[in-house]
This record gives C-alpha cells, sequence and structure tokens, in this order.
C-alpha cells in the first residue's frame, strides 16, 4: 500500500531508512525482552511482596510530591521565561536546563555537597528548622526535583511562548491586572502544555536513580524508590526485579498513552 | 470622557509625534498608509506602549508623560483589535464578561452586565458559543460588545472591518455608526477603507509618516486631500505644485492646467472618470495633453480604472467599450487629456 506521496516522489531511499529501522530496534528491543523474560506466573505473587508495595508506594508519596514542587515554582518560572524581559534571562535559562545534561550521579553529589549534615547549608537547616535532606523522603524529593524541574520549565515555558502574548493586551485593555490575565487567559490556554510540561517531568522523577541513590541511598520504606529497590533486587532476585521493570514499563506506557490522546496529537479544548 | 494627547514615541527606525485632542462622543476616523504610526498611536493612548515624550491625558487624568505610565489596566481605554483577540477558551457571554469581572463585580453582576451588551450588539443567541464557532463578522461585534461592557472612558477600534468580507464589513459598519454616536466618551477608529471613513466618523485625521497631516470632516478632506494615500482612498488624482495663473507647475517636470487663477503652492485634483484616454495625440479643447504608458487595468464597479505612468502615476476610468475601441493593453503608450474645469486647486 503505497500512499499518493510515494507514488509520486518514488520510495523512500534505503540509506535513511535502514539506520531509522536500527533506531527503533535499538529503542524497542530491550524493551520487548523484560516483557518476553517477564515471569508472568509468578507476577501477582512478586508484585504484592511488601518490599515492592513499599518501593512502589515510596515512589508514588515521592514523584508525586516532587511534580507538585515542579509545578509550584516550575509554571511561575516557565512564564518569567516567556513572558519578561530581565537582564540576564539567557543565563538563567542556561542554569536551568544544565542538570538536562548533568549526569544524574553528579547531580546527587552537588546536592551532598550543598545540602549534605556536615556543610553550611545542611547544619543551617538542621539547627534553624530541624530539618535533615540526605537519607530522608526530603532528600528523595529534593533529588527528584533537581532532575525533573528543568523538563517542566523548558515545556512550561515552550507553552507560554507558543500562546500568543496579544491576548494580554486584550486582557489589559479589558482592566485586568497581570495576575488576573495569568490565572483566568494565560493559564486555561496553556493548560495542555503544562500537563504534558507536568506528566513529563514526573516521569523523570519516578525513574530518577542516579542523584537519588547518591544524595539519599537507599533505606527501604524511606529512600529506596522503585528503581533502587529494582537495582538492588537485581543483585538477590533476577525474576524479582523484572517483575518490578514490567511493571515501570508498565506505568510509563500508560503515562506516553494518556499524553498522546489527551493532549499531545489532541488539539487543545 | 476627553481625550488630549500630545507625545511622541520615538524608534530607531520611525518616529511617531502626534498633537490629538478630541471632546466628549466625538467619533474620531483615523486614516493614512501602513506604517505611517496609526497602530502605534492607539497603542500609546491605551497604555500598551510606553511614549518618549510630550502627555496623554484621558478626561482630567494624566495618564502618561516622560516618567509616568499608568498601566493599560487601569486607564479605562477600550481596545477592539483588527483580528478580534476574543479569548477562546472563554464562551462569547464570559467574553463580554471578562471586563465587568475584571473591574471586581461579582459574577452574576458581570454576567448580567454582559447579557446586556450581548442583546444590545443582537448577539442572545450565540452567547453560549466559544469564539471559534463564529463567523469574523460575530466575532467582531462580540469584540465590540465586551471593549463596551468594561466601561470603557476611551473606545479605539483598530481596523474593525479589515478582517471582514463586503457583506460582513458593511454590516459591522453600520453597527458602528450606531453604538460609536452613542458611545458617550471618544472614540477612534483607524481603518484602511473610504467608506468606513465616510460612514463613521465625525472627523477624520490623516497621519503620513508619523504625523498628522490633515483634520476635518470626511466631506472636507475627500474633496480637499492634501497626501496620495487620501486621494487614493476617495479615488482622486492629487498633485502638488507652485501655481502661477492657474498652471501648476510639479516641482519633478510637468504642469496641470486649472480654471481658477490661483498663484502659489496648491494642491489640484480630478477625477479619474474626467480623464480621457486616446492611444493618438489627441487635437481640440482640452487644456491639459499628456502622454504615459499604461501601468495597470483592472475593474472597478462598471468602469475599468487604468493606471498611466505619466509625469505623476494616474489614474482614468474610462468605459469597458472605450477600452475596447482603443485596444489598449498593459505597457502601451497612450495619451491623457484632461478639462481645465475639471481641476480643482486649492492652497498647500
Amino acid at each position: 500500500m503505497k500512499s499518493d506521496r510515494a507514488r509520486v516522489l518514488g520510495s523512500a531511499p534505503a540509506p535513511l531508512v535502514v539506520p531509522a529501522v536500527a533506531a527503533v530496534a535499538i529503542l524497542v528491543v530491550p524493551v520487548v525482552a523484560v516483557v518476553i523474560r517477564a515471569p508472568w506466573r509468578s507476577l501477582p505473587h512478586d508484585l504484592t511482596q511488601p518490599d515492592a508495595i513499599l518501593a512502589l508506594r515510596l515512589s508514588l508519596e515521592t514523584t508525586l510530591t516532587t511534580l507538585g514542587v515542579c509545578l509550584v515554582v516550575g509554571v511561575p518560572l516557565g512564564w518569567l521565561l516567556a513572558r519578561v524581559e530581565f537582564r540576564g534571562r539567557s543565563v538563567v535559562r542556561a542554569l536551568v536546563t544544565l542538570p538536562l545534561v548533568l549526569p544524574p550521579v553528579v547531580g546527587g553529589v552537588a546536592l551532598l555537597l550543598a545540602f549534605g549534615k556536615t556543610t553550611l547549608l545542611g547544619r543551617f537547616l538542621e539547627s534553624t528548622f530541624g530539618v535533615t535532606l540526605p537519607f530522608t523522603k526530603a532528600g528523595v524529593v529534593l533529588a527528584q526535583t533537581f532532575v525533573a524541574l528543568p523538563f517542566l520549565v523548558i515545556s512550561v515555558e515552550g507553552a507560554f511562548r507558543a500562546s500568543d502574548a496579544r491576548y494580554d493586551d486584550a486582557a489589559a485593555t479589558l482592566g485586568a491586572s497581570r495576575w488576573l490575565t495569568f490565572r483566568r487567559v494565560t493559564l486555561p490556554l496553556t493548560l495542555p502544555g503544562i500537563v504534558a510540561g507536568g506528566v513529563l517531568s514526573w516521569a523523570r522523577a519516578l525513574g530518577e536513580f542516579g542523584a537519588t541513590i547518591t544524595f539519599n541511598g537507599s533505606l527501604p520504606g524511606t529512600t529506596e524508590t522503585m528503581p533502587s529497590a529494582i537495582y538492588n533486587t537485581l543483585q538477590l532476585n533476577q525474576e524479582h526485579a523484572i517483575a518490578l521493570s514490567l511493571l515501570m514499563i508498565l506505568v510509563s506506557v500508560g503515562i506516553l498513552t494518556s499524553l498522546r490522546e489527551r493532549w499531545i496529537s489532541g488539539v487543545a479544548p | 470622557m476627553s481625550l488630549a494627547a500630545h507625545f511622541a514615541v520615538r524608534r530607531p527606525e520611525h518616529t511617531t509625534a502626534v498633537e490629538l485632542d478630541a471632546v466628549d462622543g466625538e467619533v474620531i476616523g483615523m486614516i493614512g498608509p501602513n506604517g505611517a504610526g496609526k497602530s502605534t498611536t492607539l497603542r500609546a493612548i491605551a497604555g500598551l506602549l510606553a511614549i518618549t515624550s510630550g502627555t496623554i491625558t484621558i478626561g482630567d487624568t494624566l495618564v502618561a508623560d516622560e516618567e509616568r505610565h499608568l498601566p493599560a489596566h487601569r486607564r479605562g481605554v477600550g481596545f477592539v483589535f483588527q483580528n478580534h483577540l476574543l479569548f477562546p477558551h472563554l464562551s462569547v457571554e464570559d467574553n463580554v464578561a471578562f471586563g465587568p469581572r475584571a473591574k471586581g463585580q461579582r459574577r452574576s453582576a458581570a454576567g448580567r452586565q454582559a447579557r446586556e451588551w450581548i442583546d444590545r450588539l443582537d448577539l442572545l443567541d450565540l452567547a453560549r458559543r466559544k469564539p471559534g464557532q463564529l463567523s469574523g463578522g460575530q466575532a467582531q461585534r462580540v469584540a465590540i460588545a465586551r471593549a463596551l461592557a468594561s466601561d470603557p472612558k476611551i473606545l479605539l477600534l483598530d481596523e474593525p472591518t479589515a478582517a471582514l468580507d463586503a457583506s460582513a464589513a458593511m454590516g459591522l459598519r453600520t453597527l458602528l455608526r450606531e453604538h460609536l454616536s452613542a458611545f458617550p466618551g471618544v472614540s477612534i477608529v483607524v481603518t484602511h477603507t473610504a467608506l468606513d471613513a465616510m460612514v463613521i466618523a465625525d472627523r477624520l485625521v490623516v497621519l503620513d509618516n508619523g504625523r498628522i497631516v490633515q483634520t476635518g470632516t470626511p466631506t472636507e478632506i475627500a474633496a480637499r486631500p492634501r497626501t496620495e494615500h487620501v486621494a487614493a482612498l476617495v479615488g482622486l488624482n492629487l498633485v502638488r505644485g507652485a501655481a502661477e495663473n492657474g498652471v501648476v507647475t510639479l516641482p519633478g517636470g510637468g504642469a496641470v492646467v486649472a480654471a481658477d487663477q490661483v498663484t502659489g503652492p496648491v494642491f489640484a485634483s480630478f477625477p479619474p472618470n474626467a480623464v480621457s484616454l486616446f492611444s493618438a495625440e489627441p487635437a481640440g479643447s482640452p487644456r491639459n495633453v499628456w502622454s504615459g504608458t499604461i501601468d495597470s487595468l483592472a475593474p472597478h464597479g462598471d468602469a475599468v480604472r487604468v493606471q498611466v505612468d505619466s509625469f505623476v502615476p494616474l489614474i482614468a476610468d474610462i468605459t469597458a467599450g472605450a477600452l475596447a475601441a482603443l485596444q489598449l493593453r498593459v505597457g502601451d503608450p497612450v495619451w491623457l487629456s484632461l478639462k481645465a474645469t475639471e481641476v480643482s486647486v486649492y492652497p498647500a
């Protein structure tokens, strides 16, 4: 079955098709391998083990908190970067996106150096607020936020940029302050982009491993999230680790489909 | 409310410097070519643009000078944009209620006020629709209702009919005439069409190159245009030169002979249907005979509008029959003649 375009222009050239197929293979084969090797029969048993439930609950609890933190601080930052011209805006943007390219382990080391128990900031937080970050749930949230927030800021900024700033003018001539305009015009118009950015950053937080384990270790129930649990279990019980991996794949696919159907291919409501 | 706008907006590439006063209830039409500063003027008055020097006063309130800039949302200046800019996520009713709500009214009171304006602009059966489900003319009517419902002191309209087809534009023009003359404050309508200017405005302001070059009633301006843009808008030929006993000599060469024995710097204008075309040099009485080449031919009402590249670009309207008899094509040489009595001359 050939499309009109292929009939008119000829088939796609091999030098483009072959590497493209290789790219798909690289991305799909490992995931398929997990699905094939998954211990389907013992799956219900594996996934109801106390340690599995503990890790899953911790992951959900921390990533949802992370998502909340990201939205509360990331949406305003995205708006500022998109709508307000200030000195050093490009520097801020570059700094904010740095964690995107930073190896997560390095992020973990950096967090230790900034918020570790023996650091100035760490001691201040402990003596003033009684808060210790490393090796706690709050530390997990911090590590996840460190890696997930850039995704949210970047996509939210893009959404604000794509929305027509002339609506701000129209709202102003109707007597609306910038804050009111943000709440009643800009936010509703960019909601699809914000939701997409939120889901993306949440997925990133869910998969976070390097920074979390470096900053927090992996204490079951406190800092051992799903990725840490999979890594730790892999040494002891491979079948069990595969079951947990499968669970995460299912969650990710679920996220992707919901994104695709509701926000990516669909038009804004 | 009245308006006193005496300001300049300086940009590296162009400057707009405007001196404009208007009294309560006045409807001002603003015309001029693209880049003349019309939108800059409106945006400066609305507070969407900061002025470089001068002052803008609305009623008794100084809203802008060199240092101060009252933000747009506190000026009470309503704005109707060329492409309506209705909020796409809100229904017609919520769009119209947006202004009252922004001013702190409760939802029910704002809704009442919105419905009142929706009713006045005959939009009741569209109240629940989203802007995406409206035609261009309907959307622009909603935009006008939205601007009026915010109870502005001044109303600015930036080419409200430009994006509409001819019949929708006609409908909107009639509606604007009615609602702008009922509006208690100053309203300013920027337009590109002569008809808008003639139908809607009490007074016309002509902008050219960042300055107001002429103001007057539509009739005065149409009869005695002072810019080529306005002359073309109302369909007149316009030249400027020095007259001596009725002979107007242009700085770039060429002359137009008028029946009036005037002297001094003048504008001379004449209607396109007074210009006759010939394929050979005409003999006889006309005082003005020029040669040129045909630049373009286009239908214009029942006639054909011929643009001729002569000593200056000129337009002539001839009948389709005359065109066929002359067998004229673009690029052909042609002779033009004009009776001196058809030329009106007025001081420049």
